[in-house]
């Protein structure tokens, strides 16, 4: 509110003026004309009533009506951000809200005791308050991974009830993903008016110029969401016996606010650092490791160690003594999102093993080193453990420990081997199979099934590369996949009465490429072509590492121990028993939900943090860890009129002067007839003293 | 001719008919309802004793205009006949200005209501042949005599209702003790034996001196006085704090009306009950009148009244 504001409500300061000019006044009463005085008594004049009030209700009605008057000097009086949606000649619209519900989203706005994703969730819902019959609606989360909440729809209430149950998580951000998707989603809609919404602070990884459908505008109206985040987080930290290593993610804000306030001490934190002496910058980070309440070890945390694996050893006396209990890293010193400043310390022997069964001869490399595989693996960093096996074991409890298992060219596997591995994949086991020309070779006996149903032989392609058509598995990885030189492939000539071999891409002429197939828990998925490059050049393509990743993604959400990123899906057997938990310190938590797919059951971690999964009696702990794309975001590029004010607003006043005129004239008709009434009260009681007929 | 000082500061003001206007046709129809034979008149005529002389007033029946006066003296003179009973019937009326009052529920001023009544006994009384005359008590400007001659007929009538008509309330009985005496004394010569005097007042704001000469006018006449009063000095109606003033004489009193309501009803009934007994006292009546009543019944307790004393 401005001065002048400010100057109009003073006015209704003066609504205690009737009052004091009726004080001041005190006054004998006017005098009348009466022809019997001398039979009048006199009586003594009483103080009270010479201060009370004459007439309650005028004196209301003027003190009203002094109200009124600073009111309606002072409208319009309010402003509000009530998002308000402007519309094309009153047309219907369609909607695509894409709101953002990653971990930057839970940061309270400045000034308010509100989170960013509390208001766009609110501006979302101001929305809905503007929409009109005959509009369509489509909500998508830009957390990632992206997620459609709503498909477009007219419903409204589903709308509401779809926004009801959105909640924040401390996923990463996909804005440009999501935008893709929500302009997906309203492009084949018949109205006219197509528009993306977002309701976010438009910060993601890649900050690139947003990707919209022909015909669909991207409106971004609250712009109050957008702004620098001063936030550290634990990314993750692991365990190898005494030995702790930790991974801090600061963003640009708060690397700038630690080297404005460098933390006193050593340089980053180190098996050696402990908090110095001294030191008493309370605007410092700190970084601790905690059992329970009780701090093991700890330092200053230097804003040049960031980025790098921060190391801790536990004192011999803290191993014994808390040798089953739960560590955490605990980041102090406060920043605008102190959940994110405890992560739970995971053992590293639950990292995510895998191991690869290559033919050393054939998957050579001419320049040497590491097979395509193992280098892939290295490159992606995806933080599997990768370990090459001569041979398929025997036994299931030798692979137990391993979550994938990657075979290149297998000539078929023994009946011993089919067992042991259908066994350990139906426990949760993900097996890449790689078929090539060895597979038409299988001994007497040897074969694929249950893992792949199908009679395999190694033909010439009679294409050359893949088909895009519907190829969602490689996407943006599949650039050269139409021309990948193979110097065969593998036919496969499935079972009768199979159904459960879903085919994930094809080649040009429609013959499956990559299959896969559930089996109990895990999946087996098979490729019909090795990863040699001297059989084909796929292994040069970007599409090995789309590849690796779908495996290893698989693995992750199966395997029983061993950490995701938050929003990884964590698949669960169909049937039984299954709670899921996360845990906080010294909390035991809520049960949180389990979705149900048509492949079973998955459990999505939306928060960081370490998590209770039960599978019929057995606990398995898991950890959802940050995101660390999600504090090196930026900007995204919004086009022009993504702000333009045609689009709607945001800033509507609430003018209330007609309103407030209209009350002001019915107070001074209010006042007019009390005035006429009183006086006619007075006629039938007292004469009026300027009366023509007063002689 | 006697007039009534008018107190410094207090303006004279036209009377406040309200709907008691217009007076002849408000009278006649008060008139209209009240039984006129209340006795045989004795014209005057032949068989009658002369009864004296008068100055001649526009009006006059001509007839008896004393011719011989004329010629002697050169002076219009009426002469006078005196039947064994005088039957005249004079309205005594209060001009002061207590009599121009009108409170917030009466229908016009006191004195307005007064006239009223006086012009429907006016017509009665012309109505059963009876001479009927007209007084002033108080000042009177546009009235030139304070006692205007009897006269018979419908022009006596028309003569005293263009009298009332015209007159105005103003200055105080008590400021001019001697003017009233000379007022009443008139009345008294001119109202003679067996006559019928009716005094209309407010009897609030006359001295007790004054009763005392107004009590002589009844001996030997039939005297009844009518106190009209307000609604509001009827009924004391007012509320909260009120100061009050005095319309004659200088009294001043600030009150609570509700808390004195009760003592002042008491005081106005006990100074009611003083002048009806000093009234009764020498053989007339007292009849009370508000000026919101009917005025055909007030005038039937009058006619009631001058029965009552002439019994």
């Amino acid at each position: 509110m401005n001065f002048r504001v400010w100057g109009a409500l003073g006015i209704a300061a003066l609504v205690l003026a009737p009052l004091f000019a009726h004080l001041l006044r005190r006054r004998p009463p006017e005098e009348q004309p009466f022809a019997g005085t001398r039979l009048v008594p006199e009586s003594p004049a009483i103080t009270a009533r010479r201060t009370a009030l004459e007439d309650r209700s005028l004196f209301a009605l003027r003190a009203l009506a002094v109200l009124a008057l600073a009111v309606l000097g002072a409208t319009p009086l309010f402003r509000c951000a009530r998002l308000s949606l402007a519309r094309q000649s009153g047309a219907s619209v369609a909607l695509a809200i894409v709101l953002d519900d990653s971990l930057s989203m839970r940061a309270q706005l400045p000034g308010k005791k509100v989170t960013r994703f509390a208001r766009a969730v609110e501006g979302a819902q101001e929305l809905l308050g503007t929409m009109q019959p005959g509009d369509a609606v489509a909500i998508v989360l830009a957390g990632r991974p992206v997620r459609v909440a709503l498909a477009a729809t007219s419903n409204l209430d589903a709308v509401r009830q779809a926004l009801d149950a959105v909640e924040p998580s401390d996923r990463g951000t996909d804005i440009d993903g999501a935008v893709r998707v929500a302009s997906e989603l309203i492009r084949g809609l018949e109205h006219v008016d197509k528009r993306v919404i977002l309701l976010g602070d438009l910060e993601d990884e890649a900050g690139a110029k947003l990707t919209l459908a022909d015909g669909v505008k991207v409106w971004a109206p609250l712009t109050e969401l957008k702004g620098p985040l001063d936030d550290c987080g634990v990314i993750h930290a692991d365990r190898n016996g005494s030995r702790i290593t930790v991974r801090v993610a600061c963003t640009r804000a708060a690397v700038e606010s630690m080297r404005l306030f460098p933390a006193a001490g050593s340089r980053g934190a180190s098996d050696t650092a402990t908090p110095p002496a001294g030191s008493d910058r309370m605007e410092a980070r700190s970084i601790g490791i905690f059992a329970g309440t009780e701090k093991l070890i700890g330092g200053p945390l230097h804003v040049d160690a960031l980025g790098a694996e921060l190391g801790f050893t536990l004192p011999d006396t803290a191993l014994e003594k808390y040798a089953s209990t739960q560590l955490y890293v605990v980041l102090s010193g406060g920043d605008a999102l102190p959940e994110d400043d405890v992560a739970p310390i995971v053992s590293q022997s639950s990292s995510l093993h895998a191991a690869v069964v290559i033919d050393p001869s054939q998957d050579r490399v001419p320049t040497g080193g590491a097979s395509l595989v193992e280098q892939a693996f290295h490159s992606l960093e995806l933080g599997v453990q990768l370990a090459p096996m001569p041979t398929i074991p025997e036994q299931s409890e030798e692979l137990s420990a391993l979550a994938l298992l990657i075979v290149d060219d297998p000539a078929g596997f023994t009946p011993a081997e089919r067992g042991t591995l259908s066994t350990w994949v139906e426990r949760g086991g993900v097996l890449f199979l790689a078929l090539g020309r060895h597979a038409s070779a299988a001994p007497l006996g040897s074969g694929f099934s249950p893992l792949l149903p199908a009679l395999v032989r190694w033909r010439p392609s009679p294409v050359k590369g893949l088909s895009r058509r519907g190829d969602a598995l490689f996407a943006d990885a599949g650039d050269g996949l139409d021309d990948l030189a193979p110097a065969g492939r593998a036919v496969l000539e499935l079972e009768s009465g199979v159904t459960d071999v879903h085919t994930l891409a094809r080649w040009e002429d429609d013959a499956p490429f990559v299959v896969e197939r559930r089996l109990g828990r895990g999946v087996a998925v098979s490729m019909t072509l090795p990863l040699s490059s001297q059989e084909s050049d796929f292994g040069l393509r970007p599409a090995l590492f789309s590849m690796l990743e779908r495996v290893v993604h698989e693995a992750q959400q199966r395997f029983g121990t061993g950490r995701t990123l938050v929003g990884a899906k964590w698949s669960m057997a169909a049937t039984g028993n299954a709670t899921a938990r996360r845990l906080e310190r010294g909390d035991q938590g809520q049960a949180l939900a389990i979705d149900t797919v048509p492949t079973g059951r998955e459990f999505v971690p939306g928060r960081a943090g370490l998590h209770e999964l039960v599978q019929d009696g057995a606990t398995t702990m898991r950890v959802a860890e940050l995101d660390e794309r999600e504090f090196r975001t930026v900007q995204v590029e919004l086009p022009p009129e993504a702000n333009e004010g045609s689009l709607g607003g945001t800033t509507a006043q609430v003018d209330f002067s007609p309103q407030v005129a209209l009350f002001l004239l019915a107070l001074l008709a209010a006042e007019l007839a009390v005035r006429a009434a009183g006086r006619r009260l007075r006629r039938g009681g007292v004469p009026v003293a300027d009366a023509p007929h007063a002689p | 001719m006697v007039t009534t000082a008018v107190r410094p500061g207090q303006k004279l003001l036209s009377l406040d008919w309200g709907a008691l206007a217009p007076l002849r046709i408000r009278a006649a129809a008060a008139a209209e309802g009240v039984y006129a034979g209340a006795h045989r008149s004795a014209r005057r005529g032949s068989g009658v004793e002369f009864g004296g002389q008068r100055p001649y007033v526009a009006g006059d029946d001509l007839r008896f205009l004393d011719r011989r006066s004329l010629m002697r003296h050169d002076r219009l003179m009426i002469r006078e006949f005196e039947t064994d009973t005088e039957r005249a019937l004079w309205i005594a009326m209060d001009t002061s200005a207590s009599m121009g009052f009108r409170g917030p529920k009466a229908p016009g001023a006191k004195l307005a209501y007064a006239a009223v009544l006086g012009a429907a006994l006016c017509r009665v009384a012309v109505s059963g042949q009876d001479p009927v005359g007209v007084a002033w008590l108080g000042r009177a400007t546009r009235i030139t005599t304070s006692v205007a001659p009897a006269g018979f007929g419908g022009a006596a009538f028309e003569r005293i209702v263009d009298a009332l008509e015209r007159v105005e309330a103003g200055g105080a009985l008590v400021d001019d003790l001697e003017g009233l005496d000379r007022q009443l004394m008139m009345l008294g010569r001119r109202a003679r034996r067996g006559s019928v005097v009716v005094l209309m007042s407010d009897f609030l704001d006359v001295p007790d001196a004054v009763a005392r000469r107004i009590a002589l006018v009844g001996s030997e006449r039939v005297l009844v006085a009518v106190q009209v009063l307000d609604p509001l000095e009827a009924e004391f109606g007012f509320t909260g704090r009120v100061r009050l003033r005095a319309i004659e004489g200088e009294g001043l009193v600030t009150t609570d009306a509700e808390r004195v309501r009760n003592e002042y009803l008491a005081r106005l009934s006990a100074h009611t009950s003083e002048w009806s007994r000093a009234i009764e006292g020498v053989g007339g009546r007292f009849v009370r009148a508000r000026t919101d009543e009917d005025a055909v019944g007030v005038l039937r307790r009058i006619v009631q009244a001058i029965r009552e004393v002439r019994r």
